[in-house]
């Protein structure tokens, strides 16, 4: 189950976030907050406004309405490169790697936020970018490794000749290179056969404990995915919450229960 | 980098292609010319099918310093095989010049996705503030290419601003109607000799001694272009270097992620604005030491050297060869000057040709004859 923690302050808030498509509310009036060193689950069935929920969180989209608060300065206006900055790190529902580049070049990336050699190190001193890449690539291939040692050996290879679940651990490795504050899941599990999903969850699971301070935020539609890692979850239909608490809590909720599980 | 097949294969595919290149380049005739592009097709095609090819270009690969020293040597060689024809002396120098032009094309168009058709026109640039610094003002050209190299750089910046908001076929045609903007201002403009061009552009000197002129060693006589083509063999040297540094750097990087996925690259923290108007200004600079090279090479610059068909030229020559590979960018240019030298008499057609060799590559190869590849890192320990 979950680590406990004795002290928690929020590292994530967001108050009425309201999204309007024209006329479609994707997203109505969301209230969530987020402990630092927590890991919750945000599920719904499709269609319910969970990515648009990230794609506020990361500045891709700009909220209709409401305010996004991390670490107690609001996000809204910022734009992706910003909020990267400021320590919120995504992966995506579709697995957005760097198609044409290989695992190493994919997983250096993410650690571009971190000081680098500028222009003048590397048109006259190369061997400064050539020891930063070697160091950060020992760094990358130890993140990875944990995963899969596979990826981590055969590390020139292109991640378009990857399989989804290698593409998966590629892209979570990627995002936990960054240094992420907050770490958004999206649906990591898609595509993936039971006994690969759970595989990968015990992955996150343990990703909590080696980096204890690191809050994660995964979204689901599949409730007993997360029913075993998350500490609080809330849940998502027609772009409102309808219920937030601990699994069991929700799972017993009528209206989750009318409007997610279909139970009548 | 891992060294796991022989040189072998790689040197004597080299020294094929190079003997091959040294004959047709020596050839006058147009139909001993036509008749050695085919049968070198024909060995092309026979290399591919029975495996040579593949075998020989990773010996290559796996052998990169020895093969670039080898390259390095075959480069230094060829002006001096041809003691007695400066013509072709001058079009491997013209070659060469474009080479350069075309290793920072390449960073727009092979390493961050942007294909840009206005290269041309920052050759230009580059061209004519040498020229008229040199001309009017009588700066020597230590000083006045730089500062076409410095305009170039800052015309890329001012180009590349406009293109932000656009991408892939958009940003293309902004750069077509940038070409033709900066196409139509040198025209127009007195100063810059309008259709005229600027006339006597003088040559560079090194320590009293002028570049492309003649020099007399007892019964030798060293044509002066071959002084001009050493000077910018040095010149490509020290561009290759700067195109493969900044390949295999966190610039390169960044460009290689902003053309794959944009949206994945902003949320990992990298500027688009930043890293495309680098792209630009980087390219560019390349683009304005190439047109500084020719100007004082040629001794005369007119617009015609910087129209939309100079950009449109350079991008073929990028995709030919390889886009986002140094040595396949080389390749494309190198073929795109020489063959189309050695067939004048089809002059008429060229542009047709060029058409003609982007539509087959992009329809049979197109990754270009060689194609990129990820950087391949080589870390002890491991794999």
């Amino acid at each position: 189950m979950t680590v406990q923690h004795n002290f928690r302050k929020p590292l994530l808030t967001t108050t009425n976030l309201t999204m309007q498509f024209g006329g479609l509310k994707a997203l109505n009036s969301v209230d969530l907050s987020i402990n630092e060193g927590q890991i919750f689950g945000l599920i719904g069935p499709n269609g319910a406004g969970k990515t648009t929920f990230f794609n506020m969180l990361t500045g891709i989209y700009r909220p209709t309405s409401g305010d996004v608060i991390l670490d107690n300065t609001s996000i809204v206006g910022k734009t992706p490169a910003e909020i990267a900055n400021a320590g919120t790190i995504r992966t995506f529902q579709t697995c957005r790697l760097w198609d044409n580049m290989s695992i190493l070049e994919n997983l250096l990336l993410g650690t571009y936020m971190r000081e680098k050699p500028g222009l003048f190190q590397t048109l006259f001193q190369y061997t400064k970018v050539k020891t930063d890449f070697t160091r950060k690539a020992e760094e990358a291939l130890a993140v990875v490794e944990k995963f899969d040692p596979a990826l981590a050996s055969d590390y020139n290879r292109k991640v378009s000749e990857l399989s989804l679940v290698d593409r998966r651990r590629v892209e979570i490795s990627r995002a936990i290179l960054a240094r992420p504050r907050l770490l958004l899941l999206d649906e990591p599990a898609a595509g993936m056969d039971p006994s690969e999903t759970r595989q990968l969850m015990g992955d996150i699971t343990k990703l909590q404990e080696r980096y204890p301070k690191m809050s994660i935020l995964v979204i689901e539609h599949d409730m007993t995915v997360i029913s075993g890692m998350a500490e609080q979850v809330a849940i998502l239909n027609f772009g409102t919450k309808i219920a937030q608490g601990t699994f069991d809590e929700v799972k017993n909720n009528p209206e989750v229960i009318a409007a997610y599980l279909g139970g009548e | 980098m891992k060294k796991n097949t022989s040189p072998a294969a790689g040197f004597i595919f080299s020294s094929i292609i190079y003997a091959a290149v040294v004959i047709f380049m020596a050839v006058d005739d147009l139909y001993i010319s036509l008749g050695l592009i085919v049968a070198f097709a024909a060995g092309i095609i026979t290399a591919v099918k029975t495996g040579f090819w593949q075998r020989a270009l990773g010996s290559i690969n796996d052998n990169t310093g020895k093969m670039t020293v080898l390259a390095g040597i075959f480069t230094l060689i060829l002006p001096l095989l041809f003691l007695n024809n400066p013509y072709v002396i001058h079009i491997f120098t013209l070659a060469c010049i474009y080479c350069i032009a075309t290793l920072g094309l390449n960073i727009q168009v092979g390493s961050a996705g942007m294909v840009n058709f206005a290269q041309g026109a920052f050759f230009g640039v580059g061209a004519y503030v040498s020229a008229l610094l040199d001309v009017h003002f009588g700066f020597p050209f230590w000083i006045t290419l730089p500062a076409g190299m410095a305009a170039a750089g800052i015309m890329g910046l001012l180009m590349g601003l406009p293109t932000l908001k656009t991408r892939e076929y958009h940003l293309s045609l902004v750069t077509i109607a940038c070409a033709y903007i900066s196409f139509l201002l040198v025209m127009n403009f007195k100063w810059t000799g309008g259709p005229d061009g600027i006339p006597d552009i003088s040559k560079p000197v090194i320590f009293g001694m002028e570049i492309g002129q003649k020099i007399t060693l007892g019964s030798i006589t060293i044509p002066g272009v071959m002084t001009y083509c050493y000077m910018v063999l040095a010149f490509l040297a020290l561009a290759l270097i700067a195109a493969r540094r900044l390949q295999n750097s966190w610039y390169g990087l960044a460009w290689n992620a902003i053309r794959d996925d944009e949206i994945s690259s902003r949320c990992y923290g990298l500027s688009l604005t930043r890293s495309k108007l680098e792209a630009f200004a980087f390219g560019s600079i390349f683009a304005g030491a190439a047109g500084a090279l020719y100007a004082h090479f040629i001794g005369f610059m007119s617009t015609e050297n910087m129209s939309f068909q100079i950009g449109l030229l350079l991008v073929c020559m990028v995709i030919l060869g390889g886009m986002d590979n140094l040595a396949g960018v080389l390749v494309g240019t190198l073929l795109l000057i020489i063959i189309p030298e050695k067939l004048r008499a089809f002059e008429d057609y060229r542009m047709l040709s060029y058409g003609l060799v982007l539509i087959l590559m992009l329809i049979f190869r197109p990754e270009g004859i060689l194609p990129s590849k990820p950087r391949m890192f080589n870390l002890t320990g491991r794999g």
